[in-house]
This record gives structure tokens, sequence and C-alpha cells, in this order.
């Protein structure tokens, strides 16, 4: 115990810098979240707010037996899992262009760099505006002869949740770019060398040398992207609303819109603890890929 | 003290918990809520928090005087600090069109050459997020003083609206038509009905059309029309992939919905038996009906058959404006709003903008009309002391001089019916198809179903737009949303016979 006071005593300073940023956490993050766990007890109503009954688990019992839940969970899935394969098959042949010496390098590096600085409500504005009946898309599509009549993409429910993909893998991609580009620097050109001498393809050079270096890359990328996307509604609500006919309605939505739609706050509670289970799952699997990519 | 003492480490370490402190004070002290204590004294209606005005069931400030153009009296008041002290309060508006600003603008201006000592801070809250935001700020008691008060019903309930049965005197309420004063009232924490808003301006809906296209069309303009004629010109006026007849919004909040429920009570859909506006407590709800099958068949038919502009399924209000000024669509529902502007932007392609009466189902064409623009106080200016001073910019704002020079900047129809007369708004043919409407008027839903619309939100127009791409029949709508409006408003305690 002396020993701990002694420790405590000789890195004082060090944890009085500390304190402001856990002050800030523990108000910004812990006490909402606490907040937010005890709230999914309750039936809290907006338009009810003498009546906050306790009702333990039934609200998590009622979700399960919720059918727009079940589908907003798989919806929720399906957005995340195209939104980040896209965006790293995109970024990874990115990252490859951006890797090679060719004239003006940077200019390529800053014109692939723009998605990712441009805000998410602008995005979904202007690729919105690129799928409507007369947009871009359609027109162009249509002097290609690729379609006969103009296609309303975000109206119909077999287009409307890859058109969001679509948009999300243009915002995302560059994320991917550049820690790919990173990771990529870092491979030894040794092993470039050995391949080359062994007479590899490009395509063996980047199948069994650039991929296998890339892989905590790859990991920790990937999973950063799962979180943020699975949480993500900007380009949703903004393009779609979750329609048509809930068929972009993802968990993020059914939370919001369960809170600030119909006012149903104890309800939204329970689907947001749901949301945060889901997302520190994978949050365990990022620091653990982390922590073993720190010891290599 | 030598400076030698003063180790970098003690130096460090002071500044670091100098720096701890400086955070907590105001982390700890917003987390106290509410604890910011006032700039002023409260003031005599500043302290009306528990008004002990007589509960007003129907339209218990109803007036019986007739009304008169310059009826906008305003309750004397005393601010009780000393005079010549500048008073600084922030409104809130939902709407951000341009002309809307121009048009704050204006009142504003006409304001301060008589309240110099008021100044206003005017901030935009998009209507789409408006309610959520607004009623995330007053859980966490940070709305703004005053300002566009449409969400009343839910803020009242979380105590964030100031009553105004004190402030606005019955003259003042005389302006409006007596069977629209209801929507003024709420239910407030006291579980009494009491005056939260006054209104700057009213609303209803007529189909505006493109004139142009119509006369290009062989079209003549009816004085009235039914709906099988609608579908007719509909059809003649689509161009395949060029244009269509009609623009509808299937997705958003407020106007889909309302425009839906129009052409339900076309065919004799409703939300009870009888008008809305006299149903006074809880009665079997109808609207799963066979006139709401037949509403909500005709509307979708107008999408099947190709009339309707295909992206209508995830059209904002937004959208469906756009796909009317840029000739995508020569027709649509709409309210009374920025018409000057709508007329302009029409102008400048060289067509020409006029509106049309709503087509008359079985039933006739029954409107939706009533007060649109409420403004109210809310419980931040009750916290400031700053009440009245609150009261005079909403009570100038819907004063009739506040009107006319709002609605005369963005072409709004007021909500005084003396300015109905004014030949400013009578005799501009653009507003002939709102002005007819005020007749026969009738609420959406009864003032019990209160939150309803709620639910038409975010439950109605996901279920309009499986209605229009065939994933849900008329008849499961019907079911499915009487069911839902039900299981809503027995969560919030309002019991609903079963009829």
């Amino acid at each position: 115990m002396a020993a701990y006071w002694s420790m405590l005593r000789k890195n004082a300073v060090a944890y009085l810098f500390l304190l402001p940023a856990c002050v800030s956490i523990l108000f910004v993050d812990f006490v909402p979240m606490i907040y937010g766990v005890r709230l999914s007890f309750y039936v809290k109503n907006i338009f009810r707010p003498d009546y906050q009954p306790f009702v333990g688990l039934q609200q998590y019992r009622q979700l399960i037996e919720d059918p727009l839940f079940i589908r907003s969970f798989l919806q929720g899935w399906y957005w995340t899992i195209g939104s980040v394969i896209g965006s790293f098959v995109v970024g990874m042949v990115a990252a490859i262009v951006m890797n090679q010496r060719l004239p003006a390098r940077g200019l390529i590096r800053g014109i692939i760099l723009i998605p990712w600085v441009v805000p998410s409500a602008l995005a979904a504005m202007m690729f919105a505006l690129l799928l409507t009946s007369v947009g871009l898309v359609n027109t162009v599509l249509t002097n290609l002869g690729v379609i006969h009549d103009w296609h309303p993409w975000l109206s119909d429910p077999r287009t409307a949740m890859p058109a969001l993909i679509l948009t999300n893998t243009w915002k995302g991609f560059p994320f991917f770019a550049v820690m790919l580009l990173a990771g990529m620097q870092a491979i030894p050109v040794e092993l470039y060398e050995a391949s080359r001498i062994d007479g590899a393809t490009a395509w063996q050079t980047f199948w069994y040398v650039t991929l296998p270096s890339l892989r905590s890359t790859i990991m920790i990328s990937t999973l950063l992207s799962t979180i943020w996307t699975f949480s993500s509604i900007d380009l949703i609500y903004i393009m779609t609303s979750g329609g048509p006919f809930y068929a972009t309605f993802t968990l993020a939505m059914f939370a919001y819109v369960t809170a600030f739609g119909t006012g149903q706050m104890g309800y939204a509670a329970a689907a947001s603890v749901v949301v945060a289970l889901i997302l520190m799952i994978f949050t365990a699997i990022y620091l653990y890929a982390y922590l073993r990519h720190s010891d290599d | 003290m030598s400076p030698e003492r003063l180790s970098r480490r003690r130096f460090l370490g002071g500044l670091a918990a100098g720096s701890g402190l400086l955070l907590a004070v105001p982390l700890l002290n917003a987390c106290g809520g509410g604890a910011t204590a006032p700039t002023a004294a409260p003031t005599a209606s500043g302290q009306a928090a528990a008004p002990t005005a007589a509960p007003t069931g129907t339209a218990g400030g109803s007036p019986t005087a007739a009304p008169t153009a310059t009826a906008a009296t305003v309750t004397p008041v005393a601010t009780g600090r000393p005079t010549g002290q500048t008073v600084k309060l922030t409104n809130v508006e939902n709407d951000s069109r341009p002309l809307d600003n121009k048009a704050y603008e204006n009142v504003y201006k006409a304001f301060r050459e008589k309240h110099p000592n008021i100044e206003i801070e005017f901030q935009i809250l998009p209507w789409e997020q408006a309610e959520a935001k607004e009623r995330t700020m007053a859980e966490a008691g940070t709305l703004p003083d005053m300002g566009r008060a449409n969400f009343a019903a839910s803020l009242v309930k979380l105590d964030a609206m100031v009553p105004l049965d004190d402030l606005a005197t019955s003259d003042y309420l005389a302006r409006y038509p007596k069977s629209w004063i209801d929507d003024l009232y709420f239910e407030g924490p006291d579980k009494q009905r009491h005056l939260y808003a006054v209104a700057w301006f009213a609303g209803d809906k007529a189909i505006l059309i493109n004139k142009t296209f119509f006369d290009e069309a062989g079209l003549t303009r009816p004085a009235s029309w039914t709906t099988d004629e609608f579908v007719e010109a509909a059809k003649k006026l689509t161009i395949p992939n060029k244009r269509w007849g009609v623009t509808i919004d299937a997705a958003g909040i407020g106007d889909p919905w309302q425009n839906f429920w129009l052409c339900v009570r076309a065919f004799g859909g409703g939300f009870v038996k009888g008008r809305a506006s006299d149903s006074k407590s809880p009665e079997p709800v109808t609207i799963n009906s066979p006139e709401f099958i037949k509403g909500a068949t005709w509307w979708r038919d107008l999408y099947k058959n190709g009339y309707a502009v295909p992206s209508a399924p995830t059209d904002t209000y937004k959208e469906r404006d756009a796909n009317f000024m840029s000739g995508k669509a020569a027709m649509m529902w709409q309210g009374p709003w920025s018409l000057i502007d709508q007329r302009e932007t029409l102008k400048k392609q060289g067509w020409e903008l006029a509106a049309l009466p709503l087509p008359k189902g079985p039933a006739g064409n029954p409107q939706s009309s009533g007060l649109a623009g409420l403004a109210g106080i809310f419980s931040t200016a009750r916290k400031r002391g700053v009440v009245q001073e609150a009261w005079q910019w909403v009570s100038f704002l819907c004063s009739d001089e506040g009107q006319k020079i709002y609605s005369g900047t963005n072409g709004m129809l007021p909500a005084s019916q003396a300015l109905w007369k004014d030949p400013q708004f009578a005799n501009d043919p653009i507003y002939s198809g709102y002005l007819e409407g005020f007749q026969n008027g009738d609420r959406d839903y009864p003032i019990w179903a209160v939150g309803v619309q709620s639910v038409f939100d975010q439950k109605g127009v996901p279920m309009m737009q499986g209605l229009l791409l065939n994933q849900l029949t008329p008849e499961q709508m019907a079911q499915q949303l009487q069911d839902e409006v039900i299981r809503f408003l027995e969560n919030n305690g309002i019991k609903v016979p079963r009829g």
C-alpha cells in the first residue's frame, strides 16, 4: 500500500494532466451511457412525462418481438458490410495507384482524398441529385442505352440500399486508401526484389507479398470502419430517411426515429444499448488486434 | 520568493490542477440543470408557470367580438427593468427558405422602430429536425426564448412553454376564425387547457398548377373539378420520361401525410365519424374504413399509372417543390408557402403559376385549414425573466401589422380574417384557391388525440411508401395504421372506445 501511495505521489503531475480528460470522458461519455442503460428499464414517453414505470427487461423482450427491429438489425449489417467491403476494395486500388511512381503523384493523392474531406451532408445531397429521376446517372445510362426508362434509384427498394452503399463507398474509400498506403510504404523493398527474382507475376506479388504484409493494417482499418459505419445515420437520413418503406432502415435509424420521431425514449434507449453492445464486441476485437499489432 | 523555488514540476502540476478545475466547474454547472440565475427579477406574468385561468375545454378563450382589422391590442406590460436597458432575446424558426428570412427581417425592422430596447437573434432549426431538436433542447433547458411553436403539443408536456392566457386579450384572438382558436390551446402540466400560442399565418391546401403546361395541353382551368377530372388532367399533362402530371411527396414529416389525408377525406375517410373539430372527447377511431381504402387507392393509382414523378416514395416537400418548379411536374398539392417565390421562379423560365381548388371526391373537397404558423414563448424566457419582452415580439409578429409585412414579403396567407379582404391578398389569383378553402376547413384529427401526428409522420408515411411500391395494400394500410394509432393513444393514457 505504501508503495502504491509512493508511486501515486511520484506521478502526481502526470495524473493531474490526465484529470481534465478523465473528467470530460466521465461526464460526456459515461454519465449519459449509464443514464441510457437505466432509461432502457423504464417506459419513458415524451408525450406522457408523468408516467414512467420501471419495466425491467420488458422493452428488450419487445425489441426481439418487433419485426421492424429485426429488419433494421439485418439491414444494418447489409449497409455496414456492403459499405466496408466497397470502401476497402476501392481504397486498395487507390492505395496501389498512389504507391506507384507516377507523374503528378501528389496531385493524384490530393484528388483521391477529396471525398474524405467533403462533409457527409453535402455528399448525401450531391448523390441524391445524381441519382434522382432526371439526374446525371439516369441521363448517362439512358444515352448509353444501358437503361430505357429513367430509374428512381433511391425510391426503388431493390436499388435504394445499393445506392446508399455506393455513396458511402465513395465517401469512405480514402480512409482505407490512406491506411493501406501507409502500410504498403512500410513493406521492405527486399521482399519485392526477392519475388521479382523468383519470377512472380504482378498478381502473385500482390497476393503473396503485399496482402500478407498488410494483414494488421487491414484488420484495424476494417474494424474501425465497421464500428463507424454501423452506428452512422447521416447519409441514410438525408438521402432516404430509412425508406422507401423501411428498405434502408438500419438499427441506428431505428433508435433515432423511435426516440425523436415517436418519442419513445425508453424503448429507443433499449435499442441503443443493443447497438452499443454490438459495437463493444467489435471494439474489443479491435483492441485485441491493435495490441497484438503493437507487440509485433 | 526566489524564482528557483518554482520548479518546472510544480509549475506544470499547478497548471494541470487549474485546468482540471476550470473544466470541472462548467461541467458540474451544466449537470446542475437550470441553475443559471435569471438575468432580471421575474415579472408578474413571468411567474405565471401555473396559471390560474379557468379550464378552457373547447374554445374557452373563444371571443364573441366580431373581428376587426385593428384588433391587435396587447396587454400593457411592465418589464420591471430600468427604462432604456437593452434586452437580448433569441427567436427560433423552422422555415429556412430565403424569402422567409427576408420576411422576418422586414417584420423585425418595423418592430425595432417601436421597441428599440429589444434586440433579437434569429435561429433556424430546419423543419425536418425541428421537433426532435426542440424536444431535446426542452429536456436540456436550452430552448430559445420564443419563436415558432408548431410542436407546442409535445413541448407543453415537457413544461417548456409559457401560458399566454394572461397576455393575449380576447380582442387579439378574435381576429382568427372562431373554430380555429382551439388549435392554440393545449393541456398544460396542471391538466388544464391553456393558451400557449398565437398565430401569424394560416394554412390550407390547393393544387398549384403550371398554367403554361395546362394551356399547352389544351386544358382549361376549371373553377372546381372532381377527382376523376384531376386524374384525366394528370394523364394529359404526362409526357413519358420528360414530365409528369403531378408530383407527390411520400417522405418527410407534415406535408406528405396532410396531402394524403386530404385525398382520403375527399372520399369520406376520417379520424372519427363526423367532423374532427367537433370531437371533444375520445371516441372510436375510424381510420380503417372503406372510405379510407378508396381514397388511398385513388392516391396510389396516380403513381401506379405513371402520372406521378417516379421518385415520389423518397421525395420530401423539398423535392416535390423542386420537381414542380423545374417543370418536371405540372401540378402539386401545396400550402400557401412562399407563393411569391414560386411564382417568380416559374416566371424566370417563362411559365405562369396558378392555384386551383382541391378536386372534389364523393365527400366533397374537405380542407385541413387552420392556423399554421404558431408562435409561442418558451420556458427559457420565464427562467431569464424576459417573458414580457418575448411577448412584445410574439404579439407584434402576430399582429395585423406584423402579418401583413410577413405575408406580403414571402407570399404566405395571413391568419387574421380582416387581412383576407385586403386587396393585396383578395385580388391576387394565386391566393384564390386557398381563400376559398378556408370556408370548409376541418382539423386532421381531434384535439384529444394529442401527439398523434407523430404516428402519421413516423408510421403512416412509410406505409404510404409501401402503398406506392405495392408492398402494402390499401386494406392492410388501413388496418395497420388504425392499430398503430390506437396503440399510441393507449400508451399515452388516452382510452379509446372500440367501435
